[in-house]
């Protein structure tokens, strides 16, 4: 069994909180988000029969980027970038906190998540724009933290890049 | 070897002169080679044989080597190789030695092992004390009291209470934590049962440190020490790839930090390496256990030694009352079983039972008034006599002593007289007054245990006989009429006959009294007896009724007869000129003979 630190990072309201409630187990409540700006969460992936403990570092979400508290990174071995599907400015702030992170950590695995698939509808966030971070090589997952689709495999194939690295 | 090879074909004699014919030449040849061998390689064969015999001499050879073993031994005493070598020997060596006869290993031992069993058993005993104490101050103290309460209002059990109180800190968690990602390496807990995320609270750790750094915009590596909330505290010490935090409840001392500060230090000497390359894998860690889990220190606050002391000395104190008080019981009740003892041996008293009762001691039984007074007894016997209860009932006892006793009391012996008592008869001896004698005859039978009474020396009967018999009344020649000195002597002899009479009259016995005139030798016969009868009757004339019921008086004239005196002088005459008196007393019916 290992174990692997993961950040959520993504703007205010994208829905990483709401991704991850339905999946982890947490000690803490969500009142340490908006205190401490980190909460704190567990969750056990198997990849290919080793288990790995994800110890979450899921850090409080804001707009104005420059806000968030980067030093909760240190020694992460990966992070979900979370945009809201409906909201195209979370892509940019999702972009923009992966810069920020990248001089962090630069050894990191990421994967980025294009939360409320539920609302494919209202999405300003084309596939046109996810093709061309796919083609530089990004791992990008539609999830619905509602219906829970691909949640479970948003987390595998960041734990499975990070074992892999 | 040297000396074959020589012989076969190494030998230097090619410029050795050919032989004359083919056998002596031969000989002759040998015994040159022979020669010149002997004189180059003699030395050498000598010393070869000499180290051959060496060689092959086991008990030189052993000699040898016993000689140069110490030595080799103390060459090479610091070779761990050397102490492998001989350990399983030693160790078999021990083992057969205890095998044979333990006692010279243990004699050997003694004098380390002695100290430490000592200091072993002196930890024990303090232990026990500590404990003791302990159990007593929690057991029954006030505090411990007050303890229960709040356990009971609180629900909380009573242990989880007193460790509360009695706490000055407890470290009850350590994370080992990676410094960089926050992970947890390693997590130990003073209670098994506690079950709480250590990933996540160490990454929360973690979190807040950071929190702190940015927060505070502090340099370096300076960091979270630790925070305090109420009575819990985290102290955090920081290594360059691992912290170590600790969980501790309480005041912890300022040298708790100083022991985080070691357990870092070394868990980094340990496993620097893996510290340096974690990659997620904490089961290296597992090594950083032992010292993890002696930074799990509990501290109980000191309480005073006066306490500790109070509470030995409260125990002794009870233990002292405790024997004194079984020591006072003891000794009493040995004290009233030695006084019952007395009293069973004492004469006229006897015990019919004894026992306790409303805290006294209770005895009943029978006395003799003439009994020593049982309560005299008390005193000497120790006992207060507050708390003895006696309840006698009187009784007349029959041994001897208590029978004369009574008598004494009841006839009151002259001076000089002695009473005794046995077989129903009560003795008296020593002189004793008629009357006194009379009036004791007529009442010891009433004496209880009394069936006679016995006179051992003359009765009063006999001593009034004697005393009348002894008397005389003279008269003057050839007269018969009283002299007046003489009426006097008639007049005692009537007071003794009525006494007589009196002592006769108890014992229901009469008697004669013979009044004896007597004349002396002068005159005729026919003159005599009228004149010895005449001088008789005016004796009884003045004697009278003397004697009552009991006595007849009888006058005689005896004439000459029965003279005190048969001589012819005139103051022998003088002695027959009289009157003698006689008792006759007529054999008793009843006791004749049985009286001395």
């Amino acid at each position: 069994m290992i174990q692997k630190k993961i950040c959520l990072l993504g703007g205010f309201g994208v829905g990483k909180t709401s991704l991850i409630s339905r999946y982890v187990h947490s000690m803490f409540s969500d009142k340490y988000l908006t205190t401490v700006g980190v909460k704190i969460d567990k969750k056990s992936v198997t990849i290919d029969g080793t288990e790995v403990d994800l110890v979450i570092w899921d850090i409080y979400g804001q707009d104005d980027y420059q806000k968030v508290r980067m030093s909760y990174l240190r020694g992460a071995s990966g992070y979900l970038l979370v945009a809201d599907g409906t909201r195209r400015s979370t892509l940019d702030t999702a972009l923009a906190l992966h810069d920020s992170a990248m001089a962090t950590v630069p050894n990191a695995s990421f994967t980025l998540v294009i939360n409320k698939a539920d609302l494919a509808d209202q999405w300003e966030i084309t596939d046109d724009i996810l093709d061309v971070l796919v083609k530089r090589g990004w791992r990008v997952l539609k999830t619905s933290a509602k219906t829970g689709s691909d949640v479970e495999d948003a987390f595998a194939s960041l734990a499975r890049a990070m074992i892999q690295s | 070897m040297a000396e074959t090879s020589l012989g076969r074909d190494d030998v230097p004699g090619q410029t050795v002169e050919a032989p004359a014919g083919p056998a002596a030449s031969g000989s002759a040849d040998d015994d040159a080679f022979n020669e010149l061998r002997s004189l180059i390689v003699g030395p050498e064969r000598r010393d070869l044989r000499a180290l051959e015999a060496h060689v092959n001499d086991a008990a030189l050879r052993t000699r040898e080597v016993g000689r140069i073993l110490p030595e080799a031994l103390t060459v090479r005493a610091h070779d761990p190789q050397l102490a492998k070598a001989l350990a399983p020997s030693v160790e078999a060596a021990i083992t057969a030695s205890v095998q044979r006869d333990p006692h010279p290993l243990a004699d050997a031992l003694f004098p380390v092992m002695g100290p430490s069993i000592r200091r072993a058993i002196e930890h024990m005993f303090a232990s026990m004390m500590e404990s003791f104490s302990r159990t007593v101050e929690q057991s029954v103290s006030w505090r411990a009291l007050t303890w229960r309460l709040t356990a009971w209002r609180t629900g909380r059990p009573f242990a989880e209470i007193v460790l509360l109180n009695t706490l000055e800190y407890r470290v009850e968690q350590v994370f080992l934590i990676h410094a960089e990602t926050g992970l947890l390496l390693e997590h130990v807990s003073a209670n098994a049962g506690q079950a709480q995320d250590g990933d996540q609270i160490s990454a929360m750790l973690t979190a807040i440190r950071d929190f702190v750094h940015d927060s505070f915009n502090v340099t370096g590596r300076e960091g979270l020490d630790g925070f305090r909330v109420g009575n819990l505290s985290v102290t955090v010490e920081q290594g360059p790839y691992a912290t170590i935090a600790g969980v501790v409840r309480g005041t912890p001392p300022p040298d708790l930090r100083l022991m985080f500060r070691r357990a870092i230090e070394s868990i980094h000497l340990l496993l620097g390496l893996e510290l340096k390359d974690f990659q997620g894998d904490a089961a290296p860690f597992e090594r950083a256990r032992p010292t993890l889990e002696s930074c799990l220190a509990t501290q109980v606050r000191e309480r005073p030694k006066t306490s500790y002391r109070r509470w030995v000395a409260v125990a002794a104190l009870l233990l002292v009352a405790l024997g004194v008080w079984t020591f006072t019981i003891v000794r009493e009740r040995q004290r009233w079983s030695a006084y019952l003892t007395r009293l069973a041996a004492e004469p006229g008293i006897v015990v019919i039972s004894s026992g306790r009762r409303d805290g006294k001691f209770v005895v009943t039984g029978l006395k003799d008034p003439h009994a020593n007074d049982p309560a005299a007894l008390v005193e000497p016997s120790r006992l207060n006599p507050a708390k003895v209860e006696a309840h006698w009932q009187p009784y007349e006892a029959i041994e001897p002593a208590f029978v004369v006793k009574r008598a004494t009391a009841l006839l009151r012996p002259p001076p000089g007289v002695m009473l005794e008592y046995r077989d129903g008869a009560l003795r008296a001896r020593g002189p004793a007054p008629e009357r006194w004698l009379i009036d004791s005859e007529r009442i010891a039978p009433a004496i209880s245990g009394v069936n006679r009474f016995e006179y051992a020396g003359t009765s009063a009967r006999e001593q009034l006989t004697r005393r009348i018999e002894a008397m005389t009344v003279l008269f003057a020649k050839g007269r018969a009429e009283l002299a007046p000195g003489q009426l006097m002597a008639v007049t005692n002899a009537a007071a003794v006959i009525a006494q007589l009479g009196e002592a006769l009259r108890v014992e229901g016995r009469t008697a004669r009294v013979e009044i004896r005139g007597h004349t002396d030798s002068d005159g005729s016969a026919v003159e005599n007896g009228p004149l010895s009868q005449a001088r008789a009757d005016a004796v009884l004339r003045v004697l009278g009724a003397a004697g009552a019921d009991s006595i007849t008086l009888v006058a005689r004239g005896l004439g000459v007869d029965d003279p005190v005196s048969t001589g012819t002088s005139e103051p022998e005459k003088v002695l027959n000129r009289r009157v003698s008196l006689r008792v006759l007393m007529p054999p008793d019916p009843t006791t004749a003979g049985s009286r001395p």
